[in-house]
């Protein structure tokens, strides 16, 4: 290993194993987290239209 | 000057609403003003383009996976359709009290033809997005010597110079790139962060991976930090920082990395740049893609009796004031209540500020600045979801302070209360893609909520597949169509 390897930031970095990569691209797996992942954002979605503005007692 | 009483034949007791610009949020508050208000009230948009760009999909045109009329379409027949009038000029300055000829506030707008007129109204949404602030950096820009994909055309103009550049490699020659922020105040990295990824998987797939060297250049403090301080994520029994996420991407792909940069001037085949420590340095490129800072567009405002007004209504960012605390303070003291809730004019409460166009009460970042007194810190974003969520936000109160009579909006939405999801394509595919699909709740901080990290760490998660490419892909679809104003698009939401 040189000097420039340890300078550089990406050797220190967490890189994924070769199973985490194959799960990224394994058809059914992908299948699940395409479910979860759509569950997560409508969750999100749901929550940031905005509200109704309550007024406090004695505003306006 | 002319003025322009665009529209329909409007009866008593109508209304004129104008939206300035036809971006994400002004497109969507047009459509949901239409939906919401009846046919006698107008509805005008006022645009210097006459396309709708869906512009998260510029990444892909600007890596050559897609063509520029794949995310554009012409606005007038769309508006036409919907009853919505459709003005292409160039809004150069407000009147929100009218002038002493005419009692009516309007809006001063340049035509394409340079005739100047005005277009009275009564509600006006300002969401002419930024301006691409080149300038700030000399050599900045397609003017100059790098890339953007800010807008289709600057996308199509890099997919163009990209593909001179794989062409080059396959012939042997090696090439550098470099990818990121062009000035030490810019937004939008995670459309950087897009195009770096895409970038790189593109030259995989043209077999000039190892032809290639493809450097990272930003004005975060730590990769990870997309404006918004970074983030914190649940995954594999670990709460990890967005700075490990990306860290970790960026190193699988063999990308390198500088964070803490202002470049100063882009030069043919080299940029300058300063970093935190003061440190004046320069990197070579062959090709570089970088993004501009954003300002406002430059609109003026003006009294009744004609006196200037601009700095009473725009911050000196040339963004619009609206609802937000604007007051100076440190870092220590921002709170999630600074942000705007309902993006309300204090002064004129018939004006509304939308998406870009809404002056920020402060960053989100910690500031930063080196001993020379450069600021290097990413501003906040404002784009996407958040971007349309208030747009449809502002229709609805509008809507409702015209249906009821009064001056004072009903809902609210601040983005210290708001979620976004985003997906951040990383390689286009149906079988070998990826993106990094992230939610994050709420977008702005709150400590006060959140003492730990700020945010609701079971609502804040990212993990990188294929999934997130078909979602990126299907979102493309969804979005364009709703865009259209299709059948069911108000069911697709924003």
């Amino acid at each position: 290993m040189d000097s420039d390897t340890l300078r550089d930031p990406s050797y220190f970095a967490a890189r994924p194993s070769r199973f985490v990569l194959f799960l990224r691209t394994f058809i059914p797996w992908q299948l699940f987290r395409f479910a979860w992942i759509n569950l997560k954002m409508i969750d999100i979605i749901s929550r940031s239209h905005g509200k109704r503005i309550r007024k406090t007692k004695g505003a306006g | 000057m002319l003025l322009l009483v665009s529209g329909l034949v409007l009866g008593r007791g109508y209304m004129r609403v104008v939206v300035l610009g036809a971006g994400v949020s002004g497109h969507t508050a047009a459509s949901f003003l239409r939906r919401y208000l009846p046919s006698k009230h107008s509805v005008t948009v006022i645009s210097p383009k006459s396309t709708y760009n869906w512009i998260p999909s510029n990444i892909w045109v600007g890596v050559g996976k897609m063509r520029r009329e794949d995310v554009v379409f012409e606005l007038a027949p769309i508006y036409r359709k919907a009853g919505i009038d459709f003005i292409l000029g160039k809004a150069t300055a407000l009147y929100p009290e009218g002038d002493l000829g005419a009692g009516q506030p309007y809006v001063k707008v340049e035509l394409e033809d340079t005739t100047q007129v005005a277009v009275p109204f009564d509600f006006l949404v300002n969401a002419t997005g930024p301006k691409l602030n080149f300038g700030a950096t000399k050599g900045l820009g397609p003017e100059g010597f790098s890339y953007s994909v800010c807008t289709d055309d600057h996308a199509a103009h890099a997919s163009e110079a990209l593909m001179e550049r794989i062409a080059l490699m396959k012939r042997g020659a090696r090439q550098k790139f470099l990818v990121g922020t062009g000035h030490g105040m810019c937004t939008c990295q995670g459309a950087a962060f897009e195009y770096i990824v895409n970038l790189e998987f593109t030259l995989r797939q043209a077999g000039v991976r190892d032809k290639a060297d493809i450097r990272w250049i930003s004005n975060e403090f730590e990769l990870g930090d997309f404006g918004m301080g970074g983030l914190h994520l649940k995954r594999g029994g670990y709460i990890t920082h967005s700075k490990l996420f990306t860290e970790s991407l960026f190193a699988e792909r063999g990308l390198h990395w500088i964070t803490r940069a202002h470049v100063r001037e882009v030069q043919d085949g080299r940029v300058y740049y300063e970093n935190l420590e003061g440190d004046e340095l320069e990197e070579a490129f062959d090709f570089a893609m970088l993004l501009p800072p954003f300002t406002g567009v430059g609109l003026q405002a003006f009294d009744r009796a004609g006196g200037e007004i601009t700095q009473e209504l725009f911050a000196p960012s040339g963004f619009m004031k609206v609802d937000a605390d604007y007051t100076a303070k440190p870092f220590e003291e921002w709170k999630a209540a600074d942000w705007p809730k309902t993006y309300q004019s204090k002064r004129y409460p018939r004006i509304f500020a939308t998406g870009i166009a809404f002056a920020p009460p402060h960053g989100i970042s910690r500031p930063m600045k080196n001993s020379k007194g450069t600021v290097i810190t990413p501003s906040p974003p404002r784009t996407g979801m958040p971007s349309a969520i208030i747009g449809k936000l502002t229709a609805r109160n509008i809507a409702e302070m015209i249906k009821r009579g009064v001056e004072e909006p009903r809902y609210e939405a601040s983005m210290a209360k708001m979620g976004a999801a985003c997906v951040a394509s990383a390689g286009a595919s149906l079988l070998s893609g990826s993106a990094a699909s992230m939610t994050v709740f709420p977008i702005v901080p709150d400590f006060e909520t959140y003492p730990e990290y700020g945010r609701d760490i079971n609502r804040t998660f990212g993990e990188i597949g294929l999934a997130g490419h078909w979602i990126k892909y299907l979102l493309h679809h969804l979005f364009i169509y709703k865009a259209k104003l299709n059948p069911g698009w108000p069911l697709i939401p924003e």
